[in-house]
């Protein structure tokens, strides 16, 4: 009977739902996997890319993860070509909000101008919802690093570790025991952000533990196909010296270090996932040595630890 | 007030060299006719009579129609503002109590002066935008710094097609940065500054301004220094300028300091 309400999208069914809007966010559900964690000196986002031939040339610039401003990047997951259409509003309205005050856009304004222009393809005739799901990170004067995910319907939150496309479901099971330190045994059900006053027990990780857990989710979401650099992509935003923030897609060399990493942890604390989020809060001095970007990544780190106290 | 004047009368476009009064003996048939003012160019070379023979005073209070003055201090912690409280036009004085210090946000306020329609259009304006734009953003304010350069985009907009005819000083208390203000000409330049004055008054103020203001004033110091001003303008300005209205703004928002005339009276 739900045939009659599928073609629309502006029709309700009589349960009182948006069949074209649900199959959206369906569509979604198989895209290749996006992975965002806020870490306290910075937000990583991992994507999965598919490999669909190879005789397919080499993209230039990446396929999930594009720039929206000079502080706020999106990874995409769904559609590319639905994608584009939104990335170019997001920047849009960057530049606009910059040319009239002068500033940077707060990143909740940009994430929620984008997701009205989704929603308004929920409500008016003849058009069919965006097949595109989200994840912005962004930094702002006034809230710090921020995690954001967007659906299709319009809907947009503010995470501290989430998961959209394809296995979404187990990689954000495996992120609420992993993320965050274990003092508590409640790996803190209520992931979203409250901005100041979130919850004590979750202390928010490093950029390097939070890269490392974003390829450990990775990895259970891709099903068991071994994590290689070819296949995912791992990008970090931090800031620089001057405050500055820094866009980092890390490259094939820095992404095998940090893969290395999680396959020698999940070693040497037993054999299986699960095992490894038991162990002890992960922190492993050699991914700062592996990749020449850490550098400049301790380094911020020490400024923020030294402008915090 | 000799160069406005002479300047105003000098439609044409030359440079004004100087001013010249010259007199009448009194005639008891025309008493208003006392005698004429002559604007000299060209080194001397070239004279114009005003068109109209005008007394002295009278074209004291013509120059002054169009302007009024306003000055401001800002330093790391408050932001004073300081308006004359006159609503004139031409020869009239409609009111003197005029309160020509907008109140943006909970923390941010601007001193406008112009003609009464421009002034209270655009600062309606700007002030309603802003309040819009902090209710979009779920509450969360403007800097400074933002709302500054938003109302300058609206005076860069407007000088296109019909301009404001306001000169703005824009002030506001930020939690992390502190106090700061914001100088804004019609035409849409927008400068930070430590300390400013507009129309006539800066003649006087700024002066004194460039010698007290200092960069840990508190708040009781830098009051201090636009009474000062104040007391200035009212020594030596040609312009009497009985009601003035000074407003601070710090941490805990913008408040009214003291007045001569109360606005809200009417």
């Amino acid at each position: 009977m739900a045939r009659r309400y599928d073609s629309s999208t502006t029709t309700f069914s009589p349960e009182g739902r948006l069949h074209q809007v649900e199959y959206a966010i369906e569509a979604i559900n198989n895209a290749g996997t996006s992975v965002g964690i806020l870490a306290k000196d910075g937000v990583v986002m991992a994507s999965e890319k598919k490999v669909t031939s190879g005789l397919l040339a080499p993209a230039r610039t990446s396929e999930k993860t594009y720039k929206l401003c000079p502080h706020a990047t999106c990874s995409v997951a769904g559609l590319t070509a639905d994608a584009n259409i939104l990335i170019d509003q997001a920047r849009l309205r960057a530049g606009r909000y910059e040319y009239q005050f002068q500033e940077p856009i707060p990143i909740e304004n940009l994430v929620e101008h984008v997701c009205n222009y989704k929603q308004a393809y929920t409500q008016y005739g003849g058009l069919r919802p965006f097949g595109v799901a989200f994840l912005f990170a962004g930094y702002d004067e006034t809230h710090g690093f921020q995690l954001y995910q967007s659906d299709p319907s319009g809907n947009y939150s503010g995470w501290k570790a989430t998961v959209i496309g394809a296995n979404n479901q187990a990689g954000k099971s495996l992120l609420k025991t992993d993320y965050g330190s274990k003092k508590e045994e409640e790996g803190g059900d209520e992931m979203k952000t409250d901005d100041d006053d979130a919850p004590p027990e979750i202390e928010l990780p490093d950029l390097a533990t939070a890269c490392r857990l974003a390829v450990k989710v990775l990895n259970k979401t891709m099903d068991g196909a071994v994590a290689s650099p070819e296949k995912l992509e791992l990008f970090t935003m931090s800031l620089d010296e001057d405050g500055e923030c820094v866009h980092k897609i890390l490259n094939a060399e820095e992404s095998k270090a940090v893969i290395a990493e999680v396959e020698a942890e999940a070693a040497s604390s037993g054999d299986t996932s699960e095992a490894a989020a038991k162990a002890e809060p992960n922190e492993s001095p050699a991914w700062s040595c592996s990749s020449t970007d850490l550098n400049s990544v301790s380094e911020s780190q020490r400024l923020n630890s030294l402008q915090k106290g | 007030m000799d160069t406005v004047f002479g300047v105003s009368y000098n439609g044409g476009g030359e440079e004004v060299d100087g001013l010249e009064w010259r007199p009448k003996p009194p005639d008891a048939k025309n008493p208003g006719d006392v005698g004429w003012l002559w604007a000299l160019c060209c080194g001397g070379r070239r004279e114009a009579r005003c068109p109209v023979p005008l007394a002295p005073w009278c074209g004291t209070s013509i120059c002054y129609s169009h302007s009024c003055c306003h000055l401001t201090l800002g330093s790391k912690h408050p932001v004073v503002l300081a308006t004359d409280q006159v609503n004139a036009r031409s020869i009239l004085m409609y009111q003197q109590n005029l309160d020509k210090i907008a109140e943006l946000s909970s923390h941010s306020a601007m001193g406008v002066s112009g003609p009464n329609c421009d002034l209270v259009n655009f600062s309606e304006y700007v002030s309603k935008n802003l309040k819009l734009i902090e209710l979009s953003n779920d509450g969360q304010k403007l800097s400074t710094h933002a709302q500054a350069n938003f109302c300058r985009g609206e005076l860069a907009k407007a000088i296109r097609k019909g301009p404001y005819q306001v000169n703005i000083i824009l002030g506001g208390y930020d939690e992390k940065k502190g106090g700061s203000m914001y100088v804004m000409d019609y035409m849409g330049s927008c400068v930070k500054q430590n300390y400013g004055a507009q129309g006539y008054a800066s003649n006087f103020c700024l002066s004194i301004m460039d010698r007290d203001w200092d960069e840990g004033m508190n708040e009781e110091q830098a009051v201090k220094v636009v009474e000062h001003c104040i007391q200035e303008l009212k020594m030596r300005f040609l312009i009497n300028q009985s009601n003035f209205i000074i407003k601070v703004i710090d941490k805990e928002g913008v408040r009214t300091l003291k007045f001569d005339a109360d606005p809200a009276d009417n």
